[in-house]
């Protein structure tokens, strides 16, 4: 008892009185009476035994309509049980803020594919974003129109895009970097375009040859353009963590950006953290800088897995009510500012923990594994992600060590 | 993100060197006097600040100055938002007086609009029941190499362990007191310990399944031991041979003695999520072997996902479960990577008050159930999210990449650590995003 007054008080004094005095000493909850035996404990616990199955769903590929059911239930399940004040703010606090359904907007066929250095046949990529779709990804970005000078892995954008463009279930968004490039995306039947100003002049001047405010007023001509043809625009704005020439980005900057990109009708504005330094603990003021000035439901999020921070980071966003998510088919993508480390997060990774917060994609985890394996088995690679590749290697042999 | 005009050559960026690199992206590491980029991530460019221990002597200043994100979400009653000048990087202000102007300006508008409770709550809600100090237990030497095929020369064993005493680790578990039979890698388990045990300020504690082990342990100079129960009945058969409750009674035996010898016993539960025989654990059973080892005289309790199935999804209620019944100062998390899991996964119990993490230099230790698939938490990538949170760890980044160097060349093998990769390999080649 001392130990949950304890704890509430840190929670919410204000909590601690009401609560008290309604907790009631002969109810269910084990943590309200004393445990005299354990015997009493594993019955106390037996007694809300969760469905085997349901929770087994977490882990396989497939299945995943009842992965909703199956954390929710368990959290359910333990936050009426214990009667708790503590548990009921521990888990209410961890998980309610997390979206029911997250829309996973899939970067693999262009950022993913854009870092490598062997030309992908155009066949492949259309394959790859056919084989995406069927997984159930309803964004799949599928080609830049850029010019091929700079990125001729993309040169065949407009082929790409006059294959895919009719496929149901999914649209597909195509980078546009300037006025040019849009009407080149329109031309080859584009519904969807994307915009990507950096937070972080120096970075902009670097790899777009301008800086910031120059940036946003070709992304307004594009945003006017655009509207005109009713042609959502979603923003990607990189660096929002920190730099590889200035470092640390002050979230500030961040939120300028971003209200700029929001005025001027951006329909999604995806934060990039594009070198992938971002832990929670700048992850975070960078996402409250920005909510200040953008309503949440136009947010997403762009982690790359350079330091292995990106499901952390992604976490903690979900716990700040952010609803949608970039990542890459098997991590696709290097990151070109430390060769040979990693960058986008693994898609799989990312449906496999979602899965298990019960959260909806309705992406199939086992079509988006074969995804991967087809572009993988082209690229001659393994995969990057650890789900898709623990989920290929899975044996369940009786191991004589720990 | 595509790169739209003339790609920047090499020759217009800065040239890094290696040190500068390490500083410049280590997270956590910087001087207190610098502007107060504050929020752990401290990339500062061309400031030449060592990545030692410094920044956690200044102790109460760095995290006032540095972390001003950090004081407001401890400190409610402050009431005032950041202020302004926290959260501009006073040294990279643009020049262009219009840019310089309305960040100005909506920075001001920030800092006020800051002032409104929902949002101080957001960052305070999430991070308040983190601890100021996470101990990190490194298990590279023992869980690590045990999953080896290779042997591994016993100099090379205790030479790791010197090198990860000299990172500010204060747990090392050094080897595995267990049959050869079994476990043949920690053969020469005694030859390890009786070179390591008079490390000064530095807790080595070992693996003892048994009664024993536990005097063989002893007898060579062990000061702390470990004991295995697991959570899952099936798995307990087929890993030790026995059952849970045999299991305990054995673990009795060794607490016993070791109480005796005012011997600290660190208890270890496996399969706490999910096993690969029975499939998912249901809390309660973990609970129940948590409690008894706790019970019999364990200081602490490791709680380990063996099999890395678990998310936050099944990781909070397996730890309300446990944290109903063992205090939660007794408890640790052992998270495997085999999903890529780990860090979410330690993130929630971070939040949910836990601080010791255990975990593996350069990701030591593969899943032996999954053939390839990786298996413990690398220390690096830990450490940096530690960094970045602003938890102490008394870690030294840099020579914990050190250490991960050292075994990944004696095995042949790149780290298992993305954080050590990156921050091997970071460039300054911005010519694509």
């Amino acid at each position: 008892m001392q130990k949950i007054a304890q704890r509430v008080r840190f929670l919410n004094p204000n909590l601690l009185q009401s609560q008290l005095t309604s907790i009631d000493t002969t109810t269910r909850s084990v943590q309200s009476r004393e445990i005299t035996s354990t015997r009493e404990l594993r019955n106390a616990f037996d007694k809300y035994k969760i469905n085997v199955l349901s929770r087994y769903l977490n882990w396989t590929s497939g299945a995943n309509d009842n992965h909703h059911a199956a954390s929710y239930v368990v959290n359910r399940h333990f936050r009426a049980d214990n009667n708790g004040i503590c548990t009921k703010e521990f888990s209410s606090k961890l998980r309610k803020n997390i979206p029911d359904f997250v829309k996973i907007v899939e970067v693999g066929a262009r950022d993913g594919l854009q870092n490598e250095k062997a030309i992908v046949p155009t066949d492949v990529k259309i394959e790859l974003i056919k084989l995406l779709v069927s997984s159930g990804l309803s964004v799949v970005e599928a080609t830049s129109f850029v010019s091929p000078k700079w990125v001729p892995q993309l040169a065949d954008a407009k082929d790409v895009l006059a294959a895919v463009r009719d496929v149901e279930g999914a649209s597909f968004p195509v980078l546009t970097p300037n006025l040019k490039g849009f009407e080149a995306a329109v031309a080859a039947g584009a519904k969807e375009v994307a915009v990507f100003p950096a937070a972080s002049e120096s970075f902009s001047k670097a790899n777009l040859n301008c800086g910031i405010e120059d940036n946003l007023a070709r992304c307004r001509d594009i945003a006017s353009a655009s509207r005109s043809l009713t042609i959502p625009v979603r923003g990607y704005i990189s660096c929002v963590v920190g730099c590889p020439l200035e470092g640390r980005i002050a979230p500030v900057k961040v939120a300028y950006v971003a209200k700029s990109l929001y005025e001027m009708g951006i329909s999604e504005i995806s934060l990039g953290d594009t070198i992938g330094v971002g832990t929670p603990g700048t992850v975070i003021p960078m996402l409250e800088a920005v909510l200040d000035v953008v309503p949440i439901d136009k947010l997403a999020v762009h982690f790359h897995d350079t330091y292995g921070q990106a499901l952390s980071n992604i976490l903690i966003s979900l716990q700040m009510g952010i609803s949608t998510v970039d990542s890459s088919v098997s991590g696709l993508g290097g990151c070109p500012y430390a060769k040979g480390a990693t960058g986008n997060v693994a898609t799989e990774d990312v449906v496999y923990m979602l899965n298990g917060l019960g959260v909806k994609t309705n992406v199939d985890l086992g079509k988006l594994m074969h995804a991967g394996d087809f572009i993988c088995k082209h690229l001659g690679r393994p995969t990057g992600s650890k789900a898709a590749t623990a989920l290929n290697k899975v044996t369940t042999c009786n191991a004589s060590k720990l | 993100m595509s790169s739209l005009e003339e790609p920047l050559g090499h020759d217009k960026l800065p040239s890094m060197s290696t040190m500068d690199r390490v500083q410049r992206f280590s997270s956590g590491c910087c001087r207190p006097q610098v502007d107060n980029l504050g929020m752990g991530n401290c990339f500062i460019e061309g400031r030449s600040c060592s990545t030692s221990n410094s920044c956690n002597e200044d102790n109460e200043d760095y995290t006032a100055e540095t972390y001003p994100w950090k004081r407001q979400t401890r400190d409610m009653s402050r009431g005032d938002s950041f202020s302004p000048r926290t959260m501009t990087t006073g040294r990279n202000t643009l020049k262009s007086g219009i840019v310089d102007n309305s960040f100005y300006t909506s920075d001001y508008q920030y800092s006020q609009k800051r002032n409104n409770k929902d949002m101080q709550d957001m960052a305070y809600k999430f991070m308040k029941g983190m601890p100021e100090f996470v101990k990190i237990v490194e298990v590279g030497p023992r869980d690590g190499l045990q999953n080896e095929k290779n042997i591994v020369p016993t100099d090379v064993k205790i030479e790791l362990i010197h090198r990860l005493a000299s990172t500010g680790l204060s747990v090392i578990e050094a080897t595995s007191f267990v049959s050869p039979k079994w476990v043949p890698q920690l053969a020469d388990a005694k030859d390890v310990m009786q070179a390591v045990h008079n490390l000064r300020g530095i807790r080595l504690p070992v693996l003892t399944p048994n009664l024993k082990g536990f005097e063989a342990a002893v007898a060579a100079g062990a000061r702390e031991v470990a004991v295995f129960a697991s959570a899952s009945e099936s798995f307990s058969k087929s890993n030790i041979n026995c059952s849970i409750e045999e299991s305990l009674s054995r673990y009795r035996a060794v607490t016993r003695a070791a109480k005796e010898l005012s011997i600290p016993v660190r208890g270890y539960v496996s399969c706490v999520v999910g096993c690969p025989v029975e499939g998912p654990v249901p809390p309660s059973k973990v609970a129940y072997v948590a409690k008894a080892l706790y019970d019999m005289g364990c200081f602490e309790i490791s709680l380990g996902d063996t099999i890395g199935v678990g998310t936050p999804g099944t990781v909070v209620p397996m730890l309300l479960a446990v944290m109903a019944i063992v205090p939660t100062e007794k408890l640790a998390v052992h998270f495997h990577d085999t999903y890529g899991q780990s860090l979410p996964n330690i993130l929630v119990s971070l939040q949910m008050g836990i601080s010791a993490v255990d975990s593996s230099v350069a990701g030591l230790g593969g899943c032996p159930y999954a053939k390839g698939a990786s298996g413990n938490v690398a220390t690096e990538d830990v450490v940096y999210m530690l960094n970045g949170l602003g938890i102490k760890t008394n870690v030294d980044i840099g020579k914990l990449m050190s250490a991960g160097d050292f075994i990944g060349k004696q095995l042949g093998r790149p780290s298992g650590s993305k954080t050590a990769i990156a921050l091997n390999r970071v460039t300054a080649d911005a010519s694509k995003i």
